[in-house]
């Protein structure tokens, strides 16, 4: 919403206020409590000196029919305009302030209205006084005109180009037109496919005489390699192409391109960047994706085997729900849902709430752009602006993903985790797994039990209390005594307490005889706190009579827990007798230990074998701790691996799934009507609701989404393979098919190659396999001008799209070169990192996995917040957002990266060895550096430079570092022409 | 007043072939260059040139520095009379912070005992007593002040600035970022989201600190006449590519980016080099005390870059103001390595005839609770915090907007991070909702839907 600046508003003069705005804050502000008294809420005089002035002064400025902008189309200035309210609903509830919307805007609870300065108490607590008494309003009745939005018309938003079906626009094609295209234009007879049709036509209606010819043959062969694999060719393959450069021989290292694993990697990747690929979170808390990697290589292997793009759809939006026959199918289903929960999260949010609903809309907006080209994150706070998309769609949806689990408890305090989906593995994996937990948890137990004991015969007094002690276990009770062990320290298994109940009717008699007689001081043990009684009566009986003793249990004058009843002599020939009473206490009264320690020679004399037993039982028992102990470090030692999972959504649980309610404005606590689950209307049949859905709703929305008869999912698909190949899409902007996306430049070209692609079972090969082996593919990138001056930005691609190479392609290229390249995959690439792939603190200086490694650079880590220079600065897509087509810049840092960056400057030099060591001709090293780099003989002028550059240095290792350094910094070697 | 960082300039020995008209057509088939600046004109009279933001990350106390609350005294211990907000961790209960304040200067503005180089040049300063924003976590906040979103990937302030204006000097990028922090959505804060690529902060230094206080690659494993003749072998090789391609957009712009960067490695290390500054002029920023040496060296860089016409200077304290325990000994070291510096950098460029056109802004993701935590600290704040403005066309020796009496809730006057946001811009001549970026079908702000101009605080 938007908020102008404080204006003071001119004071309508049927006020009858003739006073200034600053006099009038002033008036509001300061409490009137004889006005208060005079005039009863309900009377026109309260609306009038209370209300009014208020609306007037502070409200008015942006919600009253003069107001520039009225936000939240809300008006305040007529009574019809409060009782009908703005996008939230009614303003006010006449008899129910606490039900009013107004009054939790003014208390700042829902919207914070004004939002410039809360209101005093006594004006919101007006308001609330009015509102109450039914917010008598003697102002007109009805609202002010305010300028309504249009509903969106669905039925004239289908007429746009995207909502057609697909097909609408292959009448158009040039198989049916009338006017068959002059032989001249032809391609040679085997290449007439439907691609060059299509192009050769829109050129001709466009006054192109005639398209590029193809480009030369070792132009064409890089392109197809990069282009397929994001490697050169090889020297063979480039030897044996150029001595054979045939229609067939073509055809030939395109299929065995498309079979190596080399094309699998190099299309997983086109898609990672669409599916915001990571592994960490990134944003406010970096924690590790552990698992991200899974996904990644299903991609991989998806590609490899040419998995219907249908079927990707369904295991990405729905794969934990799927059914599957096999282990193998249920790990890719599962596995594949990991494309639902790579967003990056703000996982510190602390209010839940609002995280859940973000985690949702990152989702729509996801699954929009990647499978639609639809950009449905604006729909979240209104009806999309552009595209024929309510806000009753986003919500239909939302409903779904909010009935999805994607977040699932806290790492730690307010910081959010995801949800985690165990996968499948083998019986014997899972019972090592399971015998190993059992094991586990048994010694766990015995050890602790072990630990009890110790500290029991510690503290019972056989081991670390002198003298003799009688616990309260071995006591004599009478009346209501109750166990407790609630203050943690005690003697023995716990202590007694009379539960401050039962006055003069509890005792408890401690009872002992002395071995040796003579005198000994009683101690008395109990846990002291300011709820025990003061005036605890002790009866000592010995040799010397009865003796009373008070104690107050509020404190502890000996240590923690004992107090001393005084010195006593006791004999062999009688019991020692402690009474403890609750008579006449006030509090609790505590009854622990007694302990009688010995004071003279005749009782301090250690009885032997009283502490030998003693000790015996302690160090048996400290043994056996010892033994448990090295048999649990021994046991996990062979744990076995854990127990695989994924990083993926499931479904919740069936009373939290359920339909949402449209959240006006986006606002988390501000709630509209419930939408039921559903898609866009606008290009579904006449109902794009649920019928009765499964779960969540996801499986329907995989369905909906790969029907043949939605519009867009084909098309958007097909668009980006044609741009990976082509250079540009036919739609442009391959993320965005509405009204502010681009129109195709061929929108019949698109909607067969769409049509082909389903009917073919959505299989990605056969439609790269079209295009590569199109004419138009092969086009050179000659500039000419006649062309150009009718088609400067190529669009009916009458020459090939000179384009840069993917981030990837340059350094997987400069690894190639230095002969460090190791093309096999790497799992597990987070392996051993915490929770948090560093420390989420100011001093943290981690490191990972980067450019100089040795793999190809779709197994390098993805680390939020740590991409590595040398790949952002060449543009690699942005983990934190969703990439259809990546930008192409020239900055400084690139150069600079390129040139100074340590990395690039040793594989220079290694290139330059290998070379060297290869070659020992000048024009033999200069012809495998442009063959190798550059994939073609150098030119005359490339001789030129060279020796120019060489001055006759042709042995120096320096100059050949710095030839091929210049090399891979230059513009030949990063674009394809 | 603005000279275009990439713009279209003689290549000298590089441009060795003719460029017809056809070529420049094909130069910018789409309209503007990439690297000239949105706002050619400005929307309305500029007050400032640039901007140096001193982030302090983590969040100082405003009811310990800037915002005075006698209550506090008088009320510790005792209970907060109404309801805290929703997830934190304090107690309710109010504590008084170690630091007397008083009155300063000829304002009479009042700053605590804490931060006496500030307090001395309190006439200098505007406060925005009235702060609040989103985010009751690191994470948001943070966002929220770099780049005006709390949740979603968005530009940040400063790349926003280098999309609008360009760079003020010929071999210098537009924005620069010193000591950024790793954490809390690290480069995200001084990144350029969906803006061109070149508008990201070019960094110096790391959580908090210069480091090496250089740009990175300027120099690589190569010196001397090598790096010479690599460079210029790259133009030659460029150059002949462009020859044989015919026009293309692609390899003008690489052939110029190579030029920038040979021209940067020429230029930036006479402006990164501090030694150049006399040795009182160091010793002023503390370079050489152990305790401020880097806040010190990180201010002293940020002036010399304003001072060659980098637009926008973002210098990092590190998340070192996270006082949630040991309020005092924490604040007391983050002001001993950050108050000298700061004072220091308002003080030179007013020496230097800077100040007026550069506005400094000082101020965290977030303030710190009037409650305490734990036994000694205090949690975060959004709900109401301070935030200090010097310079560039902005009121001295003023305080505006209120929080509560304990300093809990921003109540009078309250500024959004929004409304922040669309001042700095309005400073530097640019109305905040012109300044647009489509992305995704949509025209992108700063602001969002939201923002106003505090007028109040502009002199």
């Amino acid at each position: 919403m938007h908020f102008p600046p404080r204006r003071v508003i001119p004071v309508p003069t049927n006020l009858g206020l003739a006073i200034a705005g600053s006099a009038i804050a002033l008036a509001i502000f300061a409490p009137l409590p004889n006005l208060a008294a005079a005039d009863p809420a309900d009377s026109v005089a309260f609306f009038e000196s209370r209300i009014r002035p208020v609306l007037v002064q502070r409200c008015y400025g942006c919600h009253s029919v003069d107001a520039d902008e009225i936000g939240g189309s809300l008006l305040l200035d007529s009574s019809g305009g409060m009782l009908t309210g703005g996008d939230s609903g009614a303003a006010i509830e006449p008899g129910d302030a606490e039900a009013s919307m107004l009054v939790s805007a003014l208390r700042y609870e829902s919207s914070e209205m004004p939002p410039d300065e809360q209101l005093p108490d006594h004006v919101v607590d007006d308001f609330v006084r009015w509102i109450n008494a039914g917010a008598t309003d003697p102002r007109k009745g009805d609202a002010g005109p305010l300028p309504k939005r249009e509903a969106i018309d669905l039925e004239a938003g289908r007429q746009f180009w995207s909502f057609q079906p697909i097909g609408a626009f292959s009448d158009f094609s040039p198989r049916s037109t009338q006017d068959p295209i002059p032989t001249e234009h032809l391609p040679t007879e085997h290449r007439q496919g439907l691609i060059d049709m299509h192009l050769l036509a829109s050129m001709r209606s466009a006054g192109i005489e005639s398209a590029n010819e193809s480009a030369a043959p070792a132009t064409r062969l890089r392109r197809l390699a990069f282009d397929l694999t994001g490697l050169p060719p090889s020297e063979e393959v480039m030897q044996t192409w150029l001595a054979d450069p045939s229609d067939s021989a073509w055809a030939r290292l395109v299929e065995s391109y498309l079979a190596s694993p080399e094309y699998a990697q190099h299309w997983a990747r086109h898609w990672m960047d669409v599916a915001r690929y990571a592994d960490s979170n990134g944003s406010d808390f970096n924690a590790t994706f552990h698992e991200a990697w899974r996904y990644r290589d299903y991609l991989i292997e998806s590609m490899a085997m040419d998995r219907p793009f249908d079927q990707m759809i369904h295991q990405q939006v729905a794969g934990d729900l799927l059914p599957a026959e096999n282990d193998k199918q249920r790990y890719d289903n599962i596995v594949a849902s990991t494309f639902l929960m790579l967003g990056t999260k703000m996982l510190s949010e602390r209010d839940k709430a609002k995280l859940t609903l973000d985690v949702v809309d990152e989702q729509i907006d996801t699954i929009g752009r990647a499978f639609l080209g639809m950009t449905l994150g604006c729909v979240r706070c209104h009806d999309h602006k552009f595209d024929p998309i309510p806000t009753e769609d986003y919500y239909a949806l939302a409903g779904i993903f909010k009935s999805t689990v994607t977040l699932k408890g806290e790492s730690q305090q307010y910081v959010s985790t995801w949800n985690r989906v165990p996968l499948p593995t083998s019986k014997e994996h899972r019972d090592a797994v399971e015998q190993f937990k059992v094991a586990e948890s048994k010694l766990k137990k015995q050890i602790s039990e072990s630990e009890k004991q110790i500290k029991r015969l510690k503290s019972s007094g056989a081991a670390s209390l002198e003298g003799i002690i009688i616990d309260d276990a071995d006591a004599i009770k009478s009346g209501t005594w109750k166990s407790s062990t609630f203050f943690k320290e005690f003697v023995g298994p716990g202590y007694v307490h009379d539960d401050n109940m039962n006055k003069g009717k509890a005792t408890i008699t401690f009872q002992t005889r002395v071995p040796k007689s003579g005198e000994y001081e009683v101690r008395f043990a109990y846990s002291p706190n300011p709820s025990r009684a003061s005036n605890v009566p002790v009866t000592i009986t010995s040799a010397d009579g009865q003796h009373n003793v008070t104690v107050d249990q509020r404190r502890a004058p000996i240590q923690a827990i004992w107090a001393s009843l005084g010195k006593f002599r006791f004999t062999t020939e009688s019991d020692a007798v402690i009474v403890v009473s609750n008579k006449d206490t006030t509090g609790y009264v505590i009854a622990d230990a007694i302990q009688l320690i010995g004071t003279d020679d005749a009782t301090t004399k250690p009885d032997s074998s009283k502490s030998e037993t003693a000790s015996k039982a302690l160090a048996a028992a400290n043994e056996q701790l010892e033994r448990l102990k090295s048999e649990l470090k021994t046991l996990q030692s062979k744990r076995p691996t854990p127990l695989p999972e994924a990083m993926a959504p499931s479904d919740a649980a069936t009373p939290k799934i359920g339909d949402s309610r449209v959240h006006i404005r986006g606002e988390v606590n501000n709630l509209g009507d419930v939408v039921p689950r559903g898609f866009l209307q606008v290009c579904s049949g006449s109902d794009s609701s649920i019928k009765d859905p499964v779960g969540s709703g996801r499986l329907e929305l995989a369905a909906w989404l790969t029907d043949p008869d939605n519009p867009l999912v084909a098309r958007v698909f097909v668009n980006r393979v044609w741009m990976h190949l082509m250079g540009e899409g036919i739609v442009r902007t391959v993320d965005n098919f509405g009204q502010r996306g681009e129109r195709p430049s061929h929108p019949a070209l698109l909607d067969d190659l769409a049509t082909e692609f389903i009917r073919g079972g959505w299989h990605i090969k056969p439609l790269i396999r079209k295009i590569v082996m199109s004419q138009a593919y092969s086009r050179s990138s000659e500039f000419v001008p006649q062309s150009y001056a009718i088609d400067p930005e190529n669009r009916l691609l009458w020459r090939g799209h000179r384009r840069r190479l993917p981030a990837e392609s340059i350094r997987d290229t400069m690894l190639a070169l230095a002969g460090e390249l190791d093309k096999r995959g790497r799992t597990q690439p987070m392996k051993g990192r915490g929770t948090l792939v560093s420390s989420n603190n100011a001093d943290s200086k981690a490191t990972f996995a980067g450019v100089a490694e040795t793999c190809r650079s779709i197994f390098i880590p993805v680390v939020r917040s740590y991409v590595p220079p040398l790949m952002s600065s060449l543009d690699a897509a942005d983990p934190d957002l969703l990439v259809g087509r990546r930008p192409t810049t020239n900055v400084p840092s690139q150069a600079l990266v390129l040139i100074n960056s340590p990395d690039v400057n040793r594989w220079a030099e290694k290139t330059a060895q290998r070379i060297m060591q290869q070659y020992h001709e000048f024009d033999d090293r200069l012809m495998a550096t442009y063959q190798n780099c550059l994939s073609r003989a150098p030119r005359q002028q490339d001789r030129e430079i060279a020796s120019e550059f060489f001055g006759g240095q042709a042995d120096s290792a320096e100059h050949w570092h710095e030839f091929i350094a210049a090399i891979f910094a230059g513009t030949e070697f990063r674009l394809l022409d | 007043m603005t000279k275009h960082v990439l713009s279209r300039r003689d290549f000298g020995v590089y441009s060795s072939f003719a460029m017809g008209s056809l070529a420049v057509s094909a130069f910018a088939p789409t309209g503007r260059l990439a690297a000239a600046p949105a706002v050619t004109t400005p929307h309305h009279r500029p007050r400032a040139k640039r901007v140096i933001f001193l982030f302090m990350h983590g969040g100082p106390s405003h009811v310990d520095t800037f915002d005075y609350k006698p209550l506090l005294a008088r009320d510790d211990g005792k209970d907060l009379p109404f309801a805290l907000p929703a997830n934190i961790s304090a107690k309710p209960k109010l504590m008084n912070g170690p630091w007397k304040f008083k009155r300063r200067g000829e304002s009479g503005l009042w700053v605590s005992d804490l931060l006496p180089g500030m307090a001395s040049i309190a006439d200098s300063l505007c406060v925005i007593r009235s702060m609040h924003t989103k985010g009751q976590s690191h994470g948001q906040a943070v966002g929220m002040i770099n780049t005006g979103s709390d949740n979603l990937v968005r530009p940040s302030v400063g790349a926003w600035v280098s999309y609008a204006l360009g760079s003020d000097h010929p071999d210098l990028p537009a924005h620069v970022a010193i000591g950024p922090a790793t954490a809390h959505g690290g480069p995200r804060n001084y990144g350029s989201a969906f803006l061109p690529a070149m508008h990201q902060a070019t960094v110096v230094g790391s959580n908090g600190k210069p480091g090496d206080g250089k740009i990175a690659h300027l120099d690589g494993p190569v010196s001397g006449p090598r790096i010479e003749r690599r460079f210029d072998l790259v133009q030659k090789l460029n150059s002949h590519h462009l020859e044989v391609a015919g026009p293309d957009r692609e390899i003008e712009g690489a052939i110029e980016a190579v030029d920038l960067a040979s021209r940067m490695r020429l230029a930036a290390p006479e402006i990164f080099d501090l030694q150049r500054e006399s040795e009182q002029t160091r010793r002023e920023y503390g370079i050489g005390e152990s305790k401020t040496d880097s806040f010190g060296r990180s201010c002293l860089l940020a002036r010399r870059l304003a001072e060659a016409g980098v637009r926008f200077i973002t210098v990092s304290s590190g998340q070192v103001w996270d006082q949630h325990g040991n309020l005092k000994a924490g604040h007391e070291k983050n002001a001993a390595t950050t108050d000298l510096p700061v004072t220091t950098l308002i003080r030179d460029l007013k020496r230097r005839g800077l100040w007026d056109d550069t506005l400094v802004v000082w101020g965290g993701e977030f303030g710190r609770t009037p409650v305490v935590q734990g036994s000694n600290g205090r949690d975060h704040n959004p709900q109401g915090f301070s935030v200090v403005l010097s310079g560039g066309g902005v009121k001295s020796g003023f305080a505006f907007g209120e929080t509560d009496d304990y300093g809990y809730f921003a109540r009078r006057d309250r500024v959004h991070m929004h409304d922040l946001h669309a001042t700095i811009l309005h400073q530097l001549g640019i109305d905040h909702e012109r300044l647009t970026y489509r992305y995704a079908g949509r025209d992108f702000r700063l602001t969002d839907v939201h923002g106003n101009v505090v007028q109040d605080v502009l002199a």
